[in-house]
């Protein structure tokens, strides 16, 4: 057991053409495994939907990748950066499942304020343009600290869309929208990877399966199924 | 739309500029007369623990060679005071303090490709400074208040305890961000903050000034007498912070969002004053669990009997407790025993922070009981009557308080001749170790605020009967540790009788309480 708690990065094999590459990523929590050894790729362009029963360690898988959490084996590189890195960071656009806000800024602060940080380029017609397709554009002086659960879905769907990313990580973002809001999302995510990002969302939501090109499967924190996304495929993973 | 214009596209001065107004909005939203009623609030109940501190110390002063006596044997114990403070702050860096960030701050900020250094500076500069203020302002009180025994200005006395209390806390929250900027594991700041404390009780038993920390506790008697050595206290407890904010980038984002979740909770019940939440939350913001295997396992048993269920139940509680748990209730009440020594050698006022270890140490054992009352409608539906169902986990509770008074009386003894703890220890122990357990009992089944019934007795009564709760079950243990003031100061004529006569007393809030937990039902969700 090493003094200090940083584990060296592991370069060899890293594909820096690759959008998220993990190696034996795995997570313990001390009273079970959370992610046993996990080695998944994606490529530029794909929508993989990241299915599994609950505690299948979806969430884990995303949070380690999106480095959030510390793994306790192997690695997640982000187009060829260690998860957590600046580089990584900036290539990486992540939705925890729950969406989490400032209390006193407004929706349009935060719009500006996470385009600023990640240096987007002309931002505001296009935060004008999300506002709009979200139906929120006569909310956006409004706290979002205070909206109900599907308007912090959408705010927090804005606030992942307004910056560059690369790679867009997304932890059961249909939870709380309505149906025009679910096919509204199904397209968004189709013109994220249309215009070259990658998406990995985790849900079970069925309307998306048209669009995506995989489908990764978890249970019990090991990998269970990696091939092409079929409704029936995906009840029977989540269905255990 | 108000989305404003960005002149600049530094992240960095988005990271100004949200920062600004964030200040602006929160200022936007605080009221001038509620700003002015918390000043109102925290002015008038400073006044109030002055005010007691002062008429509790005695207040004969002590002669120019007693002051330097003083000043030679101080600085060790004010040195391991410091070195506990150090101590938690080690512990609590390796699991990611002491920093406590928002949430948004974690998931927006952190994750965004700006340098994390500039991101958390600021905060770790605030929490500084905070806590330097805060010692400052309890180093002031203390020194103003030592100052009514020890021959020197008031002034310097307060000025010096200022400073070593500001430093002291410089240093704690300082080592604490070294520990977590480094991501040092838990087993070896655990190990650290032993070594520091194990430093400073040498220098206390040996009668040495070679721990750093006894040398910064020397500043704040610097008026009684001069010691150089308070100089390179001073210097480590600046540079220790430096190098804390200095290698803060590298906090762990995992330890930051999980602190972030719970300190977010636990703010929210401590306004409520809900000690219980207080308590779990805190439980597992230091990621205390309890242990999967027990130290002892109890096979199963064949009796029916409800009071042999619940202390068997109860035992079976205990047997789970981490170590860190069974160390802090030991630790808890050799910090009483040594409370009540002072209090013996002529601080009285210390008697309080002996009742208030106790009762936190009991806190602990009544941990049992209080996980039923997280769950009235599993307690309702027990064949029990509810009131004699609390009763019954008393048994086991009083057991191991009982063990822990022995503890107590032991650490008492560094500061008290054997014999007089002797002759006083069988007077009290039975009553200490009851009232502890019943107060810590009291406590959880009085269940959290009902704000809806309290918010029908007006602002005021509200206030007073929220801190009536709080305050009424670690005064019954300090009760019944007042009889030992009877004792008095010469060893050789302890009057043994008067404390004995002074703990019958004691019954009456101890009957008092115990009808009290008799006669409480469950409140029903």
């Amino acid at each position: 057991m090493s003094f200090l708690d940083i584990k060296p990065p592991r370069n060899d094999d890293v594909d820096q053409k690759l959008v998220l590459q993990t190696f034996e990523l795995g997570k313990d929590y001390g009273d079970g495994m959370g992610v046993s050894a996990l080695d998944l790729k994606i490529k530029p362009k794909e929508l993989v939907m990241l299915v599994g029963p609950n505690g299948a360690g979806k969430s884990t898988f995303l949070g380690l990748s999106a480095g959030m959490l510390e793994p306790t084996t192997g690695a997640a590189y982000i187009a060829g950066a260690a998860a957590g890195s600046v580089e990584a960071r900036a290539a990486l656009s992540y939705l925890p499942d729950n969406p989490v806000l400032y209390d006193d800024l407004s929706l349009a602060e935060h719009i500006e304020y996470v385009a600023r940080l990640h240096a987007t380029v002309d931002w505001k017609d296009y935060a004008e343009d999300l506002l709009e397709m979200f139906g929120l554009a006569d909310r956006a002086d409004d706290l979002p600290s205070r909206f109900s659960r599907g308007l912090k879905q959408k705010t927090g769907l804005i606030l992942g869309l307004i910056r560059p990313f690369r790679l867009m990580l997304i932890d059961e973002p249909f939870v709380g929208l309505d149906t025009p809001g679910q096919e509204m999302l199904v397209e968004v995510l189709s013109d994220v990877v249309a215009q070259g990002a990658s998406v990995l969302c985790s849900t079970h939501q069925l309307d998306l399966v048209p669009s995506a090109s995989r489908c990764v499967g978890l249970r019990d924190g090991e990998l269970a199924y990696d091939g092409p996304a079929t409704a029936e495929k995906i009840r029977e993973l989540v269905g255990g | 739309m108000s989305i404003a214009a960005a002149e600049l596209e530094s992240p960095l001065d988005a990271l100004q500029d949200l920062r600004r107004n964030r200040r602006r909005n929160r200022l936007a939203d605080v009221h001038w007369i509620d700003a002015l009623y918390r000043v109102y609030i925290v002015g008038f109940l400073g006044v109030i623990a002055v005010a007691l501190g002062a008429d509790a110390l005695p207040g004969d002063p002590v002669s120019a060679a007693e002051a330097v006596d003083f000043a030679h044997d101080a600085p060790a114990w004010l040195g391991l005071a410091i070195a506990v403070a150090v101590g938690i702050g080690l512990r609590s860096g390796s699991r990611g303090g002491p920093l406590v960030l928002e949430a948004p701050v974690v998931v927006h900020e952190l994750n965004a490709p700006v340098d994390r250094a500039a991101v958390l500076r600021a905060p770790a500069v605030k929490q500084l400074r905070f806590l330097a203020f805060a010692g400052a302002v309890v180093g002031a009180i203390a020194g103003e208040l030592a100052s009514q025994r020890l021959p020197v200005n008031a002034f310097a006395l307060a000025g010096a305890g200022a400073a070593v209390f500001a430093l002291a806390g410089l240093l704690a929250s300082g080592a604490a961000m070294i520990v977590s900027g480094r991501r040092v594991r838990w087993w070896p700041a655990n190990l650290l903050a032993l070594a520091v404390l194990a430093w400073s009780g040498l220098d206390i038993l040996l009668g040495t000034t070679t721990s750093p920390l006894t040398w910064l506790a020397s500043g704040a008697l610097w008026p009684v007498t001069f010691t150089p050595l308070a100089i390179a206290g001073a210097v480590l407890a600046v540079v220790i912070p430096v190098l804390g904010v200095l290698g803060i980038g590298k906090l762990s984002t995992e330890h930051a969002l999980r602190r972030a979740s719970l300190v977010a909770q636990l703010r929210f019940a401590v306004t409520l004053q809900d000690v219980r939440t207080v308590v779990l939350l805190r439980r597992q913001l230091s990621q205390e669990k309890p242990r999967t295997t027990p130290w002892v396992r109890i096979g199963w048993g064949s009796s029916t009997n409800a009071v042999l269920a619940v202390f068997k139940r109860d035992w079976q509680s205990y047997l789970r407790f981490p170590l860190v748990r069974l160390v802090r209730m030991v630790v808890l009440a050799a910090g009483a025993g040594i409370a009540l020594g002072f209090t013996w050698r002529g601080t009285p006022a210390l008697i309080l922070v002996a009742g208030l270890a106790l009762f936190v140490a009991a806190y602990d054992a009544a941990e049992p009981v209080a996980q039923e009352v997280d769950h009235p409608t599993r307690r309702e539906s027990y064949p029990e009557d509810p009131g004699r169902f609390l009763v019954n986990h008393l048994i086991a509770a009083v057991m191991v308080m009982l063990v822990l008074c022995v503890i107590t009386a032991g650490a008492a003894t560094i500061l008290i001749p054997v014999g007089v703890v002797v002759q006083l220890f069988p007077s009290v122990i039975v009553t200490v170790a009851g009232a502890a357990a019943l107060a810590a009992i009291i406590s959880p089944s009085q269940g959290a605020p009902d704000s809806a019934a309290l918010v029908g007795l007006g602002p005021d009564v509200m206030g007073w009967v929220l801190i009536a709760r709080v305050v009424l079950p670690p005064t019954l243990v300090v009760v019944a540790l007042l009889p030992l003031l009877g004792a008095g100061s010469d060893p050789d004529a302890i009057d043994t009788a008067r404390v004995a006569n002074s703990t019958i007393w004691v019954f009456i809030p101890l009957v008092l309480g115990f009808i009290y937990l008799r006669t409480r039902k469950p409140k029903h969700l």
